[in-house]
C-alpha cells in the first residue's frame, strides 16, 4: 500500500509532463487540451537545445571514458592492498558524493578557476572533470563489490601462481570477469551525467551550457515546451539507467543458469 | 624439489598473528599434511611458500635458491586454492591451457599438453565446458590438472576437500595422493582435517598458534602425542585428570591404573591420554582375563552410538564417563585398560 503511494507520488509528475508534452493548451486546467506534436518539433528545431542536446551528450561519453580508465585500476587496487590506510579511502569515496554536495565542488571550482593561474572556468573540460569526480565513486562502488563478489583476488593470484605477469593478469584475468561490471557501472554513470544540474548550472560557460539548464531556462516560456524538452531528457536517462540496471552483474554462473 | 623454511616469521600487519620461528623442511618427493584448528596459521605458512606473503624475517628455499622475495609468478608453483578459483570464463582446456599460455608455449602444443592431463584426471568429456557447469568435484580435478600441466616445482594444497561432500572427499583423498605419487611431487597439504592429514600425508605438521608444535610420521603423530593439544586434535580421545600414586600406578577417577610414570615423582598431578579404541570390553568381569599390567573395572553403558563397523559407547566406571569404540556387539559388562594404552601428560605450570 506504501509502495503504492509511494509509486503514484513518484510517476504522477513524470505522467503530466508527459501529457503535457502533447498538449495544445494548458492554462488554468488540471489537464492539457488539445492534442500535438509540435511541442517536440520546436525543441528539435530549437539552436540553443540543439547545442545543449550535442554539449551532454559530449560531456557523458567523455566523463563515462575517463571514469572507465581511472575507476577500475582504482577499485582493483583497492580491494588488492587491503591495507588500513585504502580502507580509510574506500569509506571516504563512498561519503564523498553525500558529503561535499556538488554545490560545494562547484563554489571551490569557482575559486579556483577564474584565478590568472587557472583560468578554465567555463570549459567543457572543467565541466567534464567535474561530473568525473562527482560520478566516479559511483563507478566505483559497483567494481568494488563485484570483485568481492566474483572472488577476483584469489582468481587473480591464481593466474599469478600460474605464472602470469601483472599486464597479462590484468587483460587475461581482471578486466574480463569486470566486464559486465563495468558495462553496468558505465550506464550509472552516462544516466548521471546526463541528469546533473547542480555543478554544471555553476561551472557551464554559456556555449556548453547541458540540457538540463537550458532545460530550466524554458520553463520561463511555454508549458508545452518545456513539458517535451523535460520528455525528452527523461526518455534518455531512463533509457540509460535500465540498461545499467538491466546489465548482467551476477556471476558468471548465475548467468549461465539464467540463460 | 626440496622446500625449506628456515627461521621463517611473519605477523599480518596490525595485528599478533602470524606465524613464528617456522623450521621445516620438506624433502623432493614428500606428501607433508600441514594441520591445527583455524587461526593457527597453516594457511599462512602456504601463502609464504606460494609468495602471496613475504617473510619478515627467515630465508625460504626451493632447491637451493632462496625464494622468500620472488613474486608468486616466478616461483613455479602449482597452487589449489580451497574454491579452486577456476576461470569462469574459460573452458576446462583454456583454464588448464593458462600456465602453458603465460610461458609462450605454442597453441597447439599446450592444448595438447593440457588435453592430455585433463585425460589424466578423467575428464576429457568436459574438456571444452565452463567450470560453472561443472561439479565440484569435477572443478577440484580442473584445478589440480591446471596446477600439474606445467611441471611446478612443488604443489601446494589449500584445504582442496573441504568443500566436497563426505563420500567425494576420501576418493579424491585416494586420487590426490596418486598424482603426487605418478608425478614425484613435493606436496603440501593443508587441511584441518586430521583424518584426511593421516591418511595421505607421508608426514605431518601440527600447528598452533603460528607455531610449530610437531612434525612427524602419522603413526606417531597419533601414538605419540607431544602435546596435549596434539593429542587432542589428532583422533579421538579420553583425557582423564589423574595423580602419581607410585611409580608406575596412577590414581584416576575410577581407581588405580597401573602405567608407565616415566619417573614422575608420586603426588604430581597429570592428565591421562586414553585412546577410546584402546579400552578392551568383555561382557562381565569374569569373561575378562587377568593380566599383569592391566585394570579390569566393572562397567555400565550409558550410550551406545551404532556407527556401522564400530559402536561408539559411553561407558560408565564408578561414575565417571569414558568413550569407548568397539567392533564387539555383545553385551558390556566389564572394561580392561592396559599400561601401554595410557600416555601421560605431566600439568604445566
Amino acid at each position: 500500500m506504501i509502495l503504492f503511494l509511494y509509486l503514484v507520488y513518484l510517476l504522477l509528475p513524470m505522467a503530466l509532463l508527459f501529457l503535457g508534452s502533447f498538449g495544445e493548451k494548458w492554462t488554468n486546467t488540471l489537464l492539457p487540451q488539445g492534442f500535438t506534436f509540435h511541442w517536440y518539433i520546436d525543441v528539435a528545431m530549437d539552436p540553443s537545445f540543439q547545442r545543449a542536446f550535442f554539449v551532454s551528450l559530449l560531456v557523458a561519453l567523455l566523463t563515462c571514458a575517463i571514469v572507465v580508465l581511472i575507476g577500475v585500476p582504482m577499485a582493483y587496487g583497492m580491494e588488492r592492498g587491503k591495507l588500513k590506510r585504502t580502507q580509510f579511502f574506500t569509506r571516504l569515496l563512498q561519503l564523498m558524493p553525500i558529503a561535499a554536495p556538488p554545490m560545494v565542488v562547484a563554489f571551490g571550482y569557482i575559486i579556483l578557476f577564474s584565478s590568472d593561474a587557472f583560468p578554465y572556468l567555463g570549459t567543457t573540460w572543467l565541466l567534464i572533470l567535474g561530473h568525473v569526480v562527482s560520478t566516479l565513486p559511483y563507478m566505483v562502488q559497483t567494481l568494488i563489490g563485484d570483485i568481492r563478489h566474483l572472488g577476483l583476488v584469489q582468481l587473480e593470484q591464481a593466474a599469478d601462481s600460474l605464472g602470469a605477469s601483472f599486464r597479462q593478469r590484468f587483460l587475461h584475468v581482471v578486466v574480463p570477469t569486470l566486464r559486465h561490471s563495468i558495462l553496468s557501472g558505465l550506464f550509472t554513470v552516462g544516466a548521471l551525467s546526463i541528469g546533473e544540474f547542480q555543478l554544471s548550472n555553476l561551472i557551464a560557460g554559456f556555449l556548453n551550457r547541458t540540457y538540463p539548464i537550458v532545460l530550466l531556462q524554458s520553463f520561463y516560456n511555454a508549458s508545452g515546451f518545456a513539458c517535451s524538452a523535460t520528455v525528452v531528457l527523461l526518455v534518455l536517462s531512463i533509457a540509460a539507467s535500465l540498461l545499467g540496471t538491466g546489465a548482467p552483474t551476477g556471476t558468471f554462473s548465475e548467468r549461465k543458469k539464467a540463460v | 624439489m626440496k622446500i625449506s623454511l628456515q627461521q621463517i616469521t611473519f605477523t599480518y600487519p596490525h595485528t599478533p598473528y602470524g606465524v613464528f620461528d617456522i623450521d621445516l623442511e620438506i624433502q623432493e618427493g614428500e606428501l607433508l599434511a600441514v594441520i591445527g584448528s583455524s587461526g593457527s596459521g597453516k594457511t599462512t605458512i602456504l601463502k609464504l611458500i606460494a609468495g602471496f606473503e613475504h617473510p619478515q624475517k627467515g630465508t625460504l628455499l626451493l632447491g637451493d635458491r632462496q625464494v622468500q622475495d620472488l613474486p608468486p609468478s616466478r616461483r613455479n608453483l602449482g597452487v589449489v586454492f580451497q574454491s579452486y578459483a577456476l576461470f569462469p570464463l574459460m573452458t576446462t582446456v583454456e583454464n588448464v591451457a593458462y600456465p602453458l599460455k603465460v610461458r609462450g608455449v605454442p597453441k597447439e602444443e599446450r592444448l595438447g599438453r593440457a588435453l592430455e592431463m585433463i585425460r589424466r584426471v578423467g575428464l576429457e568429456a568436459f574438456a571444452d565446458r565452463y567450470p560453472s557447469t561443472l561439479s565440484g568435484g569435477q572443478q577440484q580435478r580442473v584445478a589440480l590438472a591446471r596446477a600439474l600441466v606445467f611441471h611446478p616445482n612443488a604443489l601446494l594444497l589449500d584445504e582442496p576437500l573441504s568443500a566436497l561432500d563426505a563420500k567425494l572427499r576420501i576418493e579424491m583423498r585416494d586420487e590426490i595422493k596418486n598424482l603426487q605419487r605418478q608425478n614425484g611431487i613435493t606436496t603440501i597439504h593443508v587441511t584441518h582435517d586430521q583424518e584426511e592429514a593421516l591418511s595421505i600425508a607421508d608426514r605431518v605438521a601440527f600447528l598452533k598458534d603460528g607455531r610449530l608444535v610437531q612434525v612427524d610420521i602419522p603413526k606417531n603423530l597419533y601414538d605419540h602425542p607431544k602435546t596435549l593439544e596434539v593429542a587432542q586434535f589428532v583422533g579421538r580421545s579420553n583425557l582423564v585428570k589423574v595423580r602419581v600414586a607410585e611409580p608406575d600406578r596412577i590414581e584416576t577417577p575410577f581407581g588405580m591404573v597401573p602405567c608407565e610414570t616415566k619417573g614422575l615423582v608420586p603426588g604430581t598431578s597429570a592428565t591421562a591420554l586414553i585412546r577410546p579404541e584402546a579400552i578392551q570390553l568383555y561382557t562381565s568381569l569374569e569373561t575378562a582375563p587377568s593380566q599383569s599390567g592391566a585394570s579390569v573395572f566393572p562397567c555400565k553403558v550409558v550410550r551406545d552410538r551404532f556407527l556401522g563397523p564400530v559402536r561408539r559407547l559411553d561407558v560408565e566406571i564408578k561414575g565417571f564417563t569414558l568413550e569407548v569404540e568397539t567392533m564387539w556387539r555383545g553385551e558390556i559388562g566389564a572394561c580392561m585398560i592396559k599400561q601401554e594404552a595410557i600416555r601421560l601428560f605431566p600439568k604445566q605450570d
